[in-house]
């Protein structure tokens, strides 16, 4: 398994949708009969009065290490792509038992009219050939970014860093 | 352990999914040492949870194994197919079987499982009951219901195992009479009005709900294949099938007749660990903390099968390899889904009632739902819930399926931070 | 799944899939953007899109419209053929008829109303998009018509004028070397988000930003200073910030003696507004004022980042504009590095770095010798100042018939509902004998037309775009139309022919037009077609830097005019030479009398990132992301109104009413309410009068006008209302 994982970054997201779309688009995904986005942006309202601020989070699967989803599946329809670490759903072997929705406390498993599961595969199928996963590819911030996790955290801690040096 | 017990395989009791959780842990933590597994199947494995999908009609027997991906034969260096136990030896780490054959074990995880019991149900003469567990059992109720003059049957329970039944009765288009000793539904895990809500979805959609009762007595009819039941209320019908869904034990009778334990599981420690040394236990034949209540009880559910196969599997193998095991397994809470035709049910922790608990309904038309809040240092906190829904909502629940999941883990949460105290 | 299947499943372009990714630009916001877009076209049909990374504009980033493109290109609500109507119009009941039979048509229906009415009684109108309008300008004046207009009536115009009466020309923020920015009226995470990674980068380094808006947007949360005013009082708070920046000297005292008139009025007019004043007029306060304009003025280079329209679409606009552009002048901020620039557009209303003849192609002298434009006694500096005709007049005019009839319209993408009393002004459409609309989609408005024609999209059509690094592109097609769609310039040259209007550049198409227009630029279109995914262009120039020291500003003075020489002739107009401030024509200053049944600040202008205007309701992505109307409201307002979130709620002017969802949120001021605009079942334009315009410009007071909320128990009735 790669140490690559799709990393989010609330500092830099500014809820613009392009990354849900992008899914949307990546997925052929059918929001008028099937309804299910994989990645959903949410607007959280902190604080009122002149202190009020808005972060946005744009939140998929989150491709768990210890995925409850994996354990409460029955029907082995959920498994771990071995060269992403991605957790994939393959619909084919899917019961529609709801048990993943169950076992998942992000709300992520969504069902689609034929009963079966869906949700982000942290676009595996693109991964493996070096593309960037859609979402990734298309956030103009850079909020989204598929890169070594622990890369990912160094960066954002210098930038708090530096955030500190400036307010000195 | 002495020389010769180190040399001896790991012996792997059962073949369903905590004892393949379980191998596949060994495997994973590094562990070499050979496996030998004995079951009384004589099927490849096959989770027990897609047995109503499969007498339904919906799947092929080949989708029940839920691991068929996995080269899970060849992680096995012996397999004792068809073969029960009669004993074990803790003292000699050996296992006998009924032929009265001994295996030596290094490691012994006991994962058999449960088998269904049907109590208080009138014994019928010349008619064997159905029961839904095993993969032959499924076969055996399959056949039943696809039968052409099967149109009637009864299924005796309702709780999960009942309604899964019905389910599977609904998939081959038959009639269904649900009874049940309790004036209610799925007494186990529902608020008494949000099983109420459950059976008025049930009876309009044309299931017979006998609540209350019991079946007195019966009798079967050789020449027309019907079973006429007589029923407390006094009245009378006939079926052309029974299914006996009222519970389950553990498969422990090895551990003999005088050992209370059989009926209710082995208890273990958060490593799995039976009082026998190196005896481990997981799954439905193990007996682990229900956070919700601080009991000792068998889960009864795939995932806490997995997980406490996997969590034993990690432990084997930090003890073949001379370490102290990590990652306990930290209980249960209950949670259950079942998803019948347009109706689903979920339900998490628990929801009795009590002074210390304050119960809320959320009423949206084609979803009601039932919140359990306790108090915890000062703040009040979910510690159960259940909803119950039908329609479009139910095929459409984008927006359902994203909360039972929240809720459980929110409820999870809670008996964690109360440390099961409940 | 093999290898194959996979790279399949991830749309991996390649041989071996099939999949060859196409360069085009994306045109469903327009100018300014035009994110590069690599199509990936598998068989002939596009199957995923992405950003084109090498675009230096765009990075490889789209925005969620640009990202919804194939449900843009392959929608269902495509015209397909040349339509002509059957029922009543409105009724969108067409019948489908060939190309040559509706060109046949149009050209005899248009020759018909030259030579009854004359050439002026025919519109010619371009929407969206805007990559043709030098070409329908053209065909319009070949036409003999002078009456070209745009959707620009009531978007852009306005802010160009503001500041061509102030210095000239427009003066754009030169962001990558300034030290301080002030964004006035700038939301880049729903509009134009492109820019978010420059600005990413720039707030990284520690660039100063002032943020001045109605709403806390997310720039407004990491503002140095964030000035959250009332809508409609721009001019107000700009003033207060040259009352400080005149009182503690902080102006740029050589440019203002040099290069500018009228300075001592100014000073007369910002003495009175001090930011004591403004605070109680804007809402902000009065230490917030003085930080800012401090911070604005001490900072070298600094510079103002404007934006089309939201300070424009007041009934105050005009010099709302122009007194926040005098800072520019003020402060010696005006065409240096870091500052605002002069960079004079190469094509498309965008600066490429590179000298063409796309004004010269409108052939826009031959207006001198024609009848007057729509809307020219009405806004006669818009005449003035402004090559087009003014669309917000076309009502007044079809019904009065002063000073002469109207009686045709051709129109490439027409939208009623941007008109303020949107229903009105099709209601007045509907009185000319001809209409005819191109356009990709069947509209609401196309609905209204006697001839339907298909109009390609980017995707399926050239068109050359050029940004101000210095880049230029020159697409090709990426697909084959849709249906029988030809592109916008396709059916003005194949018209131009069928009229006979002996254009034989125009006829030619479009690679010839591009040929004549690039001749000063050195650039050909065969070096062009070698690089459909762009090209840097060479020797591209970036402006000079204080270009007036050589040709001074164009302006009457050749100076910064503080008091404009050109609203100064217009005296009788009631026009002002100084930017001074006058409330918003309905606000509960001016109007207390309906304030005290409307008593909120209407602002009809907020944008969600996944709708421009009309352009993207009908696709289902961009559509699921925010299904229903709705307006933002503070909570104070809500509970005083007992509106809960979520609920429909009715928000009601004196022209009219429309239903939406209630979302509650601090980002906006106690006693405004948000509207977004252009649903078809809850417009927005409609709950102001076709009358509500800024004097100077005709521009309608969109964003600030009075209102009233209140539950709607007919919830029911919100919901039917698609």
């Amino acid at each position: 398994m790669n140490n690559k994982a799709l990393c989010f970054d609330s500092e830099k997201c500014v809820g613009c949708y392009a990354c849900a779309v992008a899914c949307m688009d990546q997925n052929d995904i059918d929001v008028v009969h099937d309804g299910l986005a994989y990645r959903h942006v949410t607007h959280i309202e902190i604080g009122g009065g002149s202190e009020v601020r808005v972060v946005h989070v744009s939140m998929a699967c989150m491709h768990c290490e210890t995925a409850e989803c994996l354990d409460a599946c029955p029907s082995g329809a959920l498994k771990r792509d071995a060269a992403s670490g991605a957790v994939i759903v393959r619909r084919e072997l899917c019961i529609g038992c709801h048990a993943c929705a169950m076992a998942c406390p992000f709300g992520v498993p969504r069902f689609g009219h034929d009963g079966t599961m869906q949700k982000c595969d942290a676009c595996y199928a693109r991964t493996r050939f070096g593309c960037d996963p859609a979402c990734v590819e298309i956030c103009p911030t850079g909020a989204l970014r598929f890169c070594d996790a622990n890369e990912a955290a160094a960066q954002k801690q210098a930038r708090f860093a530096a955030s500190l040096a400036k307010a000195r | 352990m002495g020389e010769r017990v180190l040399s001896n395989p790991v012996v792997v009791l059962g073949f369903g999914a905590a004892a393949i959780s379980a191998m596949l842990a060994l495997r994973e933590n590094g562990c070499a040492v050979p496996i030998t597994v004995v079951t009384d199947a004589t099927s490849e494995p096959y989770s027990p949870v897609l047995t109503s999908y499969y007498a339904g009609g919906r799947i092929a027997r080949h989708q029940c194994n839920a691991w068929a991906d996995l080269d899970i034969a060849g992680m096995v260096d012996e397999l004792r197919e068809n073969t029960r136990i009669r004993a074990i030896d803790a003292e000699a780490h050996e296992l006998e079987t009924c032929d009265g054959e001994r295996i030596g074990y290094s490691k012994l995880l006991v994962a058999t499982g449960a088998h269904p019991i049907a109590p208080g149900f009138p014994y019928l003469e010349g008619y064997r009951p159905l029961v839904l567990r095993t993969m032959a059992d499924a076969e055996r109720l399959k056949t039943a219901l696809v039968r052409e003059s099967c149109h009637e049957v009864l299924v005796a329970g309702t709780s999960m195992v009942g309604l899964k039944v019905l389910e599977a009765c609904l998939d081959q288009s038959v009639q269904v009479t649900m009874l049940g000793r309790s004036p209610r539904i799925l007494r186990a895990s529902a608020h008494a009005d949000i099983a109420a809500r459950f059976e008025r979805m049930l009876e309009q959609r044309g299931i017979t709900l006998r609540l209350g009762q019991t079946a007195e007595q019966t009798s079967y009819d050789e020449a027309t294949r019907t079973c006429e039941v007589a029923f407390s209320t006094g009245e009378r019908s006939s079926f052309d099938e029974i299914v006996l869904a009222q519970g389950v034990q553990p498969n422990l009778d090895f551990l003999g007749p005088n050992d209370a334990e059989h009926l209710q599981g082995l208890v273990v420690d958060p490593f799995m660990r039976t009082t026998m040394p190196d005896v481990f236990a997981a799954g439905d034949c193990a007996r682990v903390t229900d956070l919700s209540t601080g009991e000792m009880r068998s889960a009864g559910l795939w995932q806490c099968a997995v997980q406490q196969g996997r969590c034993a599997g990690r432990a084997m193998a930090a003890e073949l390899a001379g370490r102290v095991p990590t990652l306990p397994y930290t209980g249960f809470i209950p949670a259950n889904v079942i998803h019948v035709r347009d109706m689903l049910f979920a339900s998490a922790g628990s929801l009795r009632e009590g002074a210390d608990r304050r119960i809320e309904f959320r009423d949206e038309g084609a979803v009601f739902s039932a919140f359990a809040w306790a108090e915890l240092a000062g703040e009040e906190r979910l510690v159960g819930f259940n909803v119950v829904s039908e329609g479009a909502q139910t095929c459409d629940c984008e927006e359902l399926d994203g909360r039972i999941g929240r809720y459980r883990a929110e409820i999870r949460k809670t008996f964690l931070d109360m440390g099961g105290s409940i | 799944m093999n290898d194959l299947e996979l790279k399949l499943k991830g749309k991996v372009p390649g041989p071996d899939t099939g999949i060859e990714v196409r360069k085009s630009v994306c045109a469903i916001c327009d100018p300014g953007t035009q994110c590069g877009l690599d199509l990936y076209v598998k068989d002939g049909v596009i199957i995923k899109v992405a950003g084109t990374k090498e675009a230096p504009h765009s990075h490889g980033t789209l925005c969620s419209k640009g990202a919804a493109t194939r449900q843009y290109v392959y929608s269902p609500e495509r015209v397909l053929t040349p339509l002509r109507r059957t029922g009543t119009r409105g009724s969108g009941q067409f019948e489908p008829i060939s190309w040559d039979e509706a060109l046949d048509e149009i050209a005899a229906r248009l020759a018909e109303a030259k030579e009854r009415f004359g050439p002026e009684s025919v519109m010619f109108f371009s929407g969206y998009a805007k990559w043709a309008r030098a070409y329908l300008m053209r065909f319009a004046l070949d036409f003999g018509s002078p009456n070209y207009l745009t959707e620009s009536s009531t978007c852009a115009t306005a802010m160009i004028m503001a500041q061509q009466l102030t210095y000239g020309a427009p003066a754009a923020p030169d962001f990558k070397n300034t030290s301080c920015v002030v964004y006035w009226s700038h939301n880049p995470s729903a509009t134009k988000s492109l820019n978010l990674v420059g600005i990413q980068k720039k707030l990284d380094e520690g660039v100063k930003v002032i943020v001045v808006d109605p709403r806390v947007t997310d720039l407004a949360q990491r503002a140095d200073v964030f000035l959250q005013l009332r809508p409609g009082t721009d001019g107000a708070l700009a003033l207060a910030f040259g009352h400080v920046i005149v009182e503690e000297g902080l102006y740029d005292k050589d440019f203002v003696e040099k290069w500018t008139v009228g300075f001592n009025d100014y000073r007369a007019l910002v003495a009175a507004m001090t930011p004591e004043k403004a605070a109680e007029i804007c809402g902000v306060s009065a230490a917030d004022i003085r930080a800012a304009a401090r911070l604005y003025s001490t900072s070298k280079p600094a510079c103002i980042h404007f934006s089309a329209a939201p300070v424009v679409h007041h009934t105050n606009g005009v010099q709302n504009y122009r007194a926040v552009f005098c800072l520019i002048g003020l402060t010696g901020n005006l065409d240096i590095a870091g500052g605002n620039r002069m960079n004079p557009p190469s094509l498309v209303h965008q600066p490429g770095g590179f000298p063409t003849r796309e004004r010269e192609f409108t052939g826009a002298n031959r207006l001198v010798d024609m009848p007057e434009r729509i809307g020219s006694a009405r806004f006669p500096v818009w005449a003035r100042l402004c090559n087009e005709a003014q669309a917000c007049d076309i009502p007044r005019q079809i019904k009065t018939g002063d000073p002469y009839p109207l009686k045709a319209l051709f129109a490439l993408g027409l939208n009623h509902r941007m008109w303020p009393g949107s229903q009105s002004f099709i209601e007045q459409l509907c009185e000319l004998d001809f209409i005819v609309d191109a356009d990709p989609f069947l509209t609401d408005s196309a609905k209204y037309a006697d001839i339907v024609l298909p109009s390609a999209t980017s995707v399926e059509r050239r068109e050359i775009r050029c940004w101000p690094m210095g880049y230029v592109q020159f697409t090709q097609p990426a697909i084959e139309p849709v249906g029988e769609a030809r592109s916008d310039v396709d059916i003005l040259a194949a018209l131009s022919a069928k009229l006979g209007l002996g254009d034989d550049l125009l006829e030619a198409g479009i690679e010839a037009c591009v040929e004549w227009m690039l001749e000063p630029s050195g650039l050909t279109v065969a070096e062009l077609n070698k690089h459909p995914e762009g090209m840097w262009v060479p020797g591209a120039k970036p402006p000079a830097e204080r270009k007036y020291l050589a040709a001074g500003f164009r302006t009457p003075s050749g100076k910064v005019e503080f008091a404009s020489g050109v609203l100064a002739e217009y005296d009788l107009c009631g026009y002002e030479a100084l930017p001074e401030y006058r409330e918003p024509a309905m606000s509960p200053v001016s109007r207390p009398d309906l304030a005290a049944e409307f008593p909120l600040v209407l602002n009809l202008g907020a944008r969600l990132p996944m709708y421009q205007h009309t352009r993207t309701f009908r696709l289902p992505w961009t559509r699921s992301l925010s299904p229903d109307p709705h307006a933002d409201i503070n909570p104070s307002d809500a509970e005083r109104s007992g509106v809960e979130d979520g609920s429909w709620i009715r928000v009601s002017t004196p022209a009219g009413s429309v239903l939406v969802r209630a979302h509650i949120t601090g980002i906006v001021r106690e006693g405004d309410v948000h509207l977004y605009h252009d649903w078809p079942q809850a417009n927005a334009n409609d709950l102001i009068d076709g009358d509500y315009l800024d004097p100077i410009s005709g521009f309608p007071g969109y964003r600030s006008s009075l209102c009233r909320i209140e539950p709607a128990d007919d919830q029911q009735e919100g919901a039917h209302h698609e």
